[in-house]
């Protein structure tokens, strides 16, 4: 089986990575690149630990392939953080309101949580609930992420 | 100590790892990668009871990219399992439920791995196979170990007064049977390990486990290794509920794996292995028989409990012990109860948080409250009079210290306003009370059931606790830092938990049975003292005071009363390293205390193998005891049968909060876990014993969407012999979801169900029945 050279972007970095066309994007983040922020768990979409931002909306890794990620701008856990290294407002909520425990589903949670504020600022707990509702958590009870989306989302109402 | 005072301790401060856990930094066990690393895959049993008569590898080892194939011959015929020995590493001769491990590979890719376990030809002879307890008891039933024909694998008893006189007491005998069935853990952390073999022959492994220096003991033993050739290192663990505490088949499957490739193999269970191959929570049926008096004293209580407990028992002693532990929730002056385990072809049983309390307290709970109707009493009431109170001697022989279960139990009654919404009906809508006790730390064998910590002082003032617990969410990384800020007079940012592995930490017990907070932060908080004495003996020679007169803020040493003489932390370090024979300043705090607590299992006679081993216990077992009581309120469809869950208010007398965000969150997960255990959650099987929902999909724990309002009230009754006052908790919401749940279902709608998980199926069949019940009572006159 012949390799191939696809190029991705991603976190604002350009990476040329000879791939088997067969392989996900969740296994060429950890095992290629070396972005092992983004978390395996099932496999197969049903809990949303591999989640990423593809042009800014959230996608299981693990259920598109590499190749198809070609020419999208891609964005994990460790790309969230901006320039000067400040955290993102989910991440500073998810640390303060005790959102994070064993932290295998943190990753997919804070950027789904940033791609839905991104989209709409100050969500209902409803919309939160929905948008957090293919990520599977067995430690939180997800009522500590609830509080810290509802406190961003709430610091954006306010125009902070 | 006046916890007025406390600067660290008891405030809702930010985890000390979740910087790196937010920004993806922090590493897990599956995210090492070592370099020339293969990948291992095993095969498992399609059938539930089969003989194994020939394994052929020969295709496999052709195939290229195998590094390695491995079968029950090439590995040492040492029988494991913690208490009961009948586990090999690889089958051999004969695999005993679907799942069991029959042979593995490792290859230079995953997918030659799957390629090649698909290769290996196994002829089995399918043997007869029997899926429940009853069943497996009865003569001439299938055999699932021939070292022990009678398929019980263990049995426990525990008696107190005397049970007969106590029910002649009673004005009303209820008996009733409860089912519970079995439940995975379902983390999302995968489970399974990196192994590799240096060159000297020492083997280091990274891996998914609750604690480290069980499996390091597990792993000598079933390797034939030293100790000292093992070295197990921490990471970060992805959720653990109990269900990595065990000494699995995977572990040792992949350091072979990587002893025979020369090679460093990486070995993890997919999803559908966890389910049909871990190590869930195994069902059990209870029957229980209450004696209660009509001013709400319950006078006798019997209970009889079989387990069903899979194709491998060594766990499965202390688990039926464990299922009596609820017994001591109440002081009852007689009390007899039997627990069994018995072999069937099913997945083997494992832990999983509360580790027998939520099974017996779903029938318990539900028993009071069906005796509070039975007696026209409200069932907080008869918990309220026979509950554990402080200081008392319980049916077990446990020592009741600190007890806020009255406390617990009136607050949560304040806060729903529970005598007047539970004597109001509305249709549909119902309020269930429940509450429960768990042991602090179980301290059940004899010699060292504790924990070790050292801290090191820098020469800048910072510190250094280097621990010998695990950190898998529960956040004994962050308690354990707090305590030591708390001693020290440091700010939390200067405490920073130690990288370790088994060579470099102090051997602990390691963080099960809610464990962590009473012992590890008792070995952190001696630790810190022992290094704060030493600060002040060095302070008080730089400065020519006495040790006695000196006092510690803001990482300064200060002479009492004198806000002008003072040195820094960093600089009492530093003198302690530079000057002539001198040395670090290291702590040293060891959690040792034993109990006088005896559990015994006899080992084997000459001339048995393996005989049932029938185990009694007596004394206290733990250093402390912590209690809870939720109050639920449920929705209950009656067109659809689905339950609703609108909001559990839940108190915990935790001693002391020693982080009160984390606290809660600790047990808003718990309380989510018990909804799904209660309402949802259960390993389907078909009629061949193959797990039908191995997948998140079709297991459905909890999502966003189910999840109620939850709130929370701590109720700190300052245990005197935790840290700061503070004891376990983390094992305490599942042990109240099933009891509140169902009675909260009974208010609702009258319906009774004495099975969990309580689906929409079980309530409609049964609301069916109550229907044509109600048509049939009303033709015949009486009822």
């Amino acid at each position: 089986m012949g390799k191939k050279n696809i190029e991705l972007l991603v976190n604002g970095e350009c990476y040329e990575i000879p791939i088997l066309s067969s392989w996900t994007l969740l296994e060429v983040l950890r095992e290629k690149i070396g972005l092992t922020g983004t978390k395996e768990s099932c496999d197969m979409g049903e809990c949303g630990c591999c989640t990423v931002l593809i042009d800014g909306k959230p996608v299981r890794s693990c259920l598109i392939l590499a190749v198809e990620a070609q020419g999208t701008e891609i964005t994990t856990i460790e790309g969230l953080r901006n320039r000067d290294g400040k955290l993102h407002p989910v991440q500073e909520a998810f640390i303060n309101y005790g959102a994070v425990q064993c932290g295998f589903c943190t990753p997919g949670m804070v950027l789904a949580s940033k791609a839905l504020l991104d989209e709409k600022p100050s969500p209902t707990e409803t919309e939160i609930r929905r948008a957090l509702a293919g990520h599977l958590c067995r430690c939180t009870g997800y009522t500590k992420v609830f509080e810290a989306v509802e406190a961003v989302a709430s610091a954006n109402k306010r125009g902070l | 100590m006046n916890h007025q005072e406390l600067s660290v301790v008891g405030r809702r401060l930010p985890r000390v790892d979740a910087l790196s856990k937010v920004t993806g930094e922090a590493k897990y066990d599956s995210d090492i990668q070592l370099s020339g690393m293969l990948h291992g895959r095993i095969l498992r049993s399609p059938y539930p009871h089969a003989r194994i008569l020939r394994i052929d590898t020969g295709k496999v080892e052709k195939l290229s990219g195998v590094k390695a194939v491995i079968t029950g011959e090439d590995t040492p015929k040492i029988q494991y399992g913690l208490l009961v020995h009948d586990e090999q590493v690889l089958a051999l001769g004969k695999v005993r439920y679907v799942g069991d491990e029959v042979a593995a590979v490792a290859a230079t890719d995953e997918d030659i791995a799957e390629e090649a376990i698909n290769l290996i030809q196994v002829d089995y002879e399918i043997l007869p196979a029997v899926f429940t307890p009853e069943k497996a008891l009865q003569p001439g039933a299938p055999v699932i170990h021939e070292e022990n024909p009678s398929n019980l694998a263990a049995q426990f008893h525990v008696e107190t007064g005397n049970v007969e006189a106590g029910f002649r007491e009673a004005d009303v005998i209820l008996e009733k049977r409860f089912t519970i069935e079995s439940v995975s853990q379902a983390v999302m952390g995968p489970f399974g390990c990196v192994a590799n073999f240096d060159s000297s022959g020492r083997l280091n492994m990274w891996m998914s486990s609750m604690d480290l220096f069980s499996h390091r003991i597990g792993l000598s033993q079933v390797m034939n290794m030293p100790i000292g050739k093992i070295n197990l290192i921490r990471n970060y663990c992805g959720g653990a509920q109990g269900g990595k505490n065990l000494m699995e088949p995977i572990y040792p499957i992949c350091a072979f794996l990587a002893q025979k490739a020369g090679k460093p193999v990486r070995l993890y269970k997919n999803r559908e292995e966890d389910f049909i191959a871990g190590r869930p929570r195994p069902a059990c049926t209870i029957d229980s028989k209450v004696g209660i008096k009509r001013d709400g004293t319950i006078v006798a209580r019997q209970t009889k409990i079989v387990q069903d407990t899979g194709g491998h028992a060594g766990f499965s002693p202390i688990h039926i012990l464990a299922y009596t532990r609820g017994d001591n929730l109440y002081r009852i002056k007689n009390s007899k109860t039997d627990a069994k385990a018995v072999y069937t072809n099913k997945t083997p049983g494992g832990a999983y948080r509360g580790f027998g309390s939520p099974e017996s307290l779903f029938a318990f709970n539900s028993m009071i409250d069906m005796l509070a109707e039975e007696i026209g009493m409200d069932p907080l009431d008869i918990q309220l009079k026979n509950g554990a109170r402080p200081g008392t001697i319980s049916p077990h022989g446990w020592k009741i210290g600190s007890c806020g279960l009255t406390e617990c139990l009136g607050k949560v009654a304040a806060e729903t306003n529970w005598r007047e919404r539970r004597s109001r009906k509305i249709p549909g809508r119902g309020i269930g009370l429940a509450c429960q006790i768990h042991a602090s730390d179980m301290r059940y064998w004899r010699g060292f059931m504790g924990s070790v910590t050292f801290v090191k002082i820098l020469e800048d003032g910072k510190v250094l606790v280097n621990t010998g617990e695990n950190e898998y969410g529960q956040g004994i990384e962050t308690v354990e830092a707090q305590i030591v800020a708390e001693v020290l007079g440091i700010p939390l940012e200067d405490v920073r938990i130690m990288e370790a592995s088994t060579d470099t930490a102090p051997f602990s017990i390691g963080p099960v049975a809610s464990r962590g907070t009473i012992s590890g932060g008792m070995a952190a908080k001696l630790a810190a003292e022992d290094a704060r004495d030493q600060l002040f003996k060095l302070a008080s020679e730089m400065m020519e005071s006495n040790p006695g007169d000196l006092e510690m803020r803001s990482g300064k040493i200060y002479v009492k009363g004198s806000p002008e003489r003072f040195v820094t932390i960093a600089e009492v370090a530093q003198f302690s390293q530079s000057r002539e024979g001198g040395s670090a300043i290291i702590g040293k705090g060891i959690d040792r205390r034993d109990t006088d607590y005896v559990f015994v299992c006899p080992p084997p006679g000459k001339d048995q193998k393996r005989p049932v081993q029938t185990c009694v216990h007596f004394g206290n077992p733990s250093s402390a005891y912590f209690f809870s009581a939720h109050v639920v309120e449920v929705e209950v469809d009656t067109e659809t049968g689905k339950v609703k869950v609108l909001r559990i208010v839940q108190a915990d007398d935790l001693g002391k909060a020693i982080n009160p965000m984390m606290a809660e969150g600790q047990t808003e997960g718990g309380t989510v876990q018990g909804m799904g255990f209660s309402l949802a959650e259960e390993l389907r099987r078909d009629s061949k014993g193959r797990v039908l929902n191995a997948s998140f999909l079709d297991y459905k724990p909890p999502t966003t969407m189910d999840v109620p309002e939850i709130k929370v009230i701590h109720v700190e009754s300052n245990e005197p012999l935790g840290p700061f006052g503070a004891k376990g908790l983390g094992e305490s919401s599942q042990n109240c979801s099933g009891g509140a749940m169902a009675n909260a279902i009974y208010h609702a709608i009258g319906i009774r169900i004495t099975s969990l998980p309580i689906t929409p199926e079980k309530i409609l069949k049964a609301l069916k029945e109550k229907s044509g019940l109600n048509q049939s009572s009303q033709k015949s006159s009486y009822r």
